[in-house]
């Protein structure tokens, strides 16, 4: 089998990898800057190529973000459309071809940065009501409304309810290590983004002060290969990844494989591309992941593209078990959303 | 596709002798100043026996031996099969047998056999419960990971993301004295080979001697590595580094234990010449998960694979590349399927099988120096079961 042309159906973000056989790879929500990117600088490395050859392409599209100066999230949508094309090759869905480790996947709920302390609590009290193992918030609001919302929270949700806090990198050290000790007593889960990614020293003085665990890494450039130095010098304590910001579904193997040789959790970001299809493979297949990150219970979205969208209920998301993805697309549907296609 | 059932069919295999053969015995490291002990077999006459104790422990009668099979019975159309060991006595096989039933059988009944990683981790934290050492890990991956070559017509490595289709290949050689150590490492030049590792533990002088003699005799581009296997102090692992580098070797491995991390830290800061380490860790079990400390202090510039099954050992090459570092050692389709295993250490493979001969399972061969899997698209038929089950003298 050979990839003969990759085309982006531009706006609906449908990207596909044509091969010389019926079958094809795809991967939803490439945006616009990524589908140019990718039909300049990535043709060439694709096209003609065996997609069993998934490693040796990976090496090649790494080698590309250097030398053709691409954005970092270029790379994932690639990835992805290999995964599903040899997934759907070898008749088996994505996270079995690389070695299953669960069918379902817990949940949490992620909020956005509310207006009000009530809003926050009020958020936190829902998700649990809906059947989420946890909330994380999005405080932005500085240290001391975030010190209010995670007393107030806890003494919504009682005590066997996860709790997460992402800042967002809006804190200075002395405000974290503050805030980190208010999130210790109400028994926060952990403590994400507090510094800025590149602020090695900080985010090592933190771990090392503080038990609660920071996570962080969602948006370094530089894959496995800077998230090694972060786990090397014990800089955090949770490695956060996801498609496309780190890179394709090979990346986040690789980082999460080596946070586990370190015994730090991998903990996968957000819903990711093609509406959470991705990172149910991913998160399907590694061990030390311990939440899908959901905005929503019910449908996860992507219709009426998608014919089978994902559902959390219960507070799980199950992976599907489809060849490759499990991705099924509704084709009148992408032809009323496609304006162009980029390709041949 | 589930797993359903456990049976292991032991049957009479083929009569052998019962014959042990002489290690070689374990003499200190010359010249003997650094008290340390090492493996005599390689740089002279193996230890002297008493007398009679080889004549007592030889006995070229063949007696009867029983070959045992495992097999993890699905409810789809492949099973999972592998060897299960052979002994001369029926008795014990049917003990490993039933212990490996009753033990590990269920933690495999139910699994999908396409989840690797859960019956990977299961069974990583199983050793540490039921003291069974990695083997049963390493086995049980490997098993699953020839079902899903069956199942998608596809060897591993091209499951695994092909990386590469051959990699340079080098050969072990040996001899009692330079000389011939020398000549044997001419033949391996002459095999088309790209380079050659000696297993040579006589000391820094010796060494020294060796690696002048080999060099002068191989030419520059030829690759020598050295494998002293834990014969040197630290100091003398320095001086031998040094005489290396000057003799533009490839790595030295194992030159001190592996337990030895801040000796190896200090190793790979001194020296220029790569250390290459971690083959016994491996053997114990610890990879990836005391890699990673060894990788994380710099103490070791090459990391050996012994991993635990395919999947281990991708985590350990994977590891190791977000470090920026080189693994050795891996399964033939570990190595092609990641970019950082360089050097493939050749022992028996022959060259590429005709064609008829090949299956989606795959033959690694060397050939032309180089090392390759040769493939098609053939499924190999699954085994007569009900034929082995009359065969059999024992079905656990």
């Amino acid at each position: 089998m050979r990839i003969t042309d990759i085309q982006i159906h531009q706006p609906c973000g449908l990207l596909r990898l044509r091969t010389d056989t019926e079958l094809e790879g795809w991967c939803l929500g490439v945006d616009e800057n990524s589908a140019a990117c990718i039909q300049k600088s990535c043709r060439e490395a694709l096209i003609g190529s065996d997609p069993m050859e998934r490693e040796r392409l990976w090496v090649e599209l790494v080698r590309l973000d250097r030398f053709a100066y691409l954005p970092h999230g270029v790379r994932g949508f690639l990835d992805v459309a290999l995964w599903d094309l040899v997934a759907k090759a070898c008749q088996v869905p994505v996270y079995q071809m690389i070695g299953g480790f669960r069918n379902t996947i817990p949940a949490y709920k992620m909020g956005g940065n509310l207006p009000t302390v009530a809003d926050f609590v009020e958020a936190a009290v829902t998700a649990k009501e809906q059947g989420f193992f946890g909330y994380k918030d999005h405080c932005y609001h500085g240290p001391e409304t975030m010190m209010e919302v995670a007393r107030a929270a806890r003494a919504a949700v009682g005590p066997d309810f996860h709790l997460m806090h992402d800042s967002v990198q809006t804190y200075t050290y002395t405000q974290a290590i503050r805030v980190g000790r208010v999130l210790e007593e109400e028994d926060y889960f952990w403590f994400e983004e507090p510094l800025r990614d590149y602020d090695l020293m900080g985010l090592k003085k933190l771990s090392d002060a503080l038990d609660i665990p920071i996570a962080a890494a969602e948006y370094l450039p530089g894959s496995a290969f800077s998230t090694s130095q972060l786990l090397a010098q014990q800089a955090v304590d949770i490695v956060r990844a996801s498609v496309p910001w780190r890179g394709g579904i090979t990346d986040m193997l690789k980082i999460a494989r080596l946070a586990e040789s370190f015994g730090v959790n991998c903990e996968i970001t957000s819903q990711g591309p093609s509406f959470g299809f991705v990172h149910a493979h991913v998160i399907g297949a590694i061990r030390n992941c311990t939440y899908f990150e959901a905005t929503r219970t019910g449908s996860q979205g992507g219709e009426p593209l998608i014919k089978n969208p994902l559902h959390i209920s219960d507070g799980h998301l199950p992976v599907p078990d489809g060849p490759g993805l499990g991705m099924e697309l509704d084709w009148g549907q992408i032809e009323k959303q496609t304006a162009t296609i980029l390709g041949a | 596709m589930q797993i359903k059932d456990v049976r292991i069919y032991i049957k009479p295999g083929a009569p052998k002798q019962r014959s042990v053969y002489s290690r070689g015995g374990i003499e200190k490291v010359p010249s003997g100043r650094s008290n340390m002990f090492t493996h005599a077999r390689g740089f002279g006459p193996p230890s002297a026996l008493p007398e009679g104790w080889l004549e007592a422990c030889q006995d070229t009668t063949e007696y009867p031996s029983f070959d045992a099979t495992l097999r993890l019975v699905t409810d789809g159309p492949l099973d999972a099969y592998t060897s299960f060991g052979s002994d001369f006595h029926q008795d014990d096989l049917v003990d490993q047998a039933q212990q490996f039933k009753i033990n590990i059988g269920p933690l495999l009944l139910g699994a999908d056999v396409f989840d690797r990683e859960f019956v990977w981790q299961r069974l990583w934290f199983t050793q540490r419960f039921y003291y069974t050492g990695r083997a049963t890990l390493d086995m049980v991956d490997r098993m699953l990971w020839d079902l899903a070559s069956r199942h998608a017509r596809q060897p591993i490595y091209r499951l695994l993301g092909a990386c590469r289709e051959k990699v340079p290949a080098y050969r072990n050689y040996s001899g009692d004295t330079i000389d011939e150590m020398v000549a044997n490492a001419v033949k391996v030049k002459e095999d088309g080979y790209v380079g050659a590792k000696d297993h040579s533990y006589r000391g820094v002088q010796g060494n020294t001697d060796l690696a002048r003699e080999l060099r002068a005799a191989l030419g520059g581009d030829f690759i020598l590595l050295h494998d002293p296997v834990w014969s040197y102090t630290y100091d003398e692992a320095v001086k031998i580094g040094r005489v290396l580098e000057n003799y533009n070797y490839g790595w030295i491995e194992e030159p001190l234990q592996d337990y030895d991390m801040m000796g190896y830290k200090k190793l790979c800061d001194t020296l220029d010449l790569p250390v290459l380490g971690l083959e016994w860790i491996g053997h114990l079990g610890g990879q990836p998960y005391q890699t990673s400390a060894f990788l994380a202090l710099q103490a070791v510039d090459i990391a050996r694979q012994r991993g635990v099954g395919i999947t281990g050992q991708i985590k350990q090459a994977q590891l190791a590349e977000a470090f920026g570092v080189d693994v050795h050692g891996g399964d033939p389709h570990a190595i092609l399927a990641v970019p950082n295993d360089p050097l493939f250490e050749s022992g028996g493979q022959g060259p590429r099988p005709p064609e008829e001969e090949l299956d989606c399972l795959g033959t690694a061969y060397v050939e032309d120096g180089y090392m390759g899997i040769a493939w098609n698209d053939r499924v190999p038929d699954e085994p007569d079961w009900d034929q082995l089950e009359r065969d059999s003298v024992v079905v656990v």
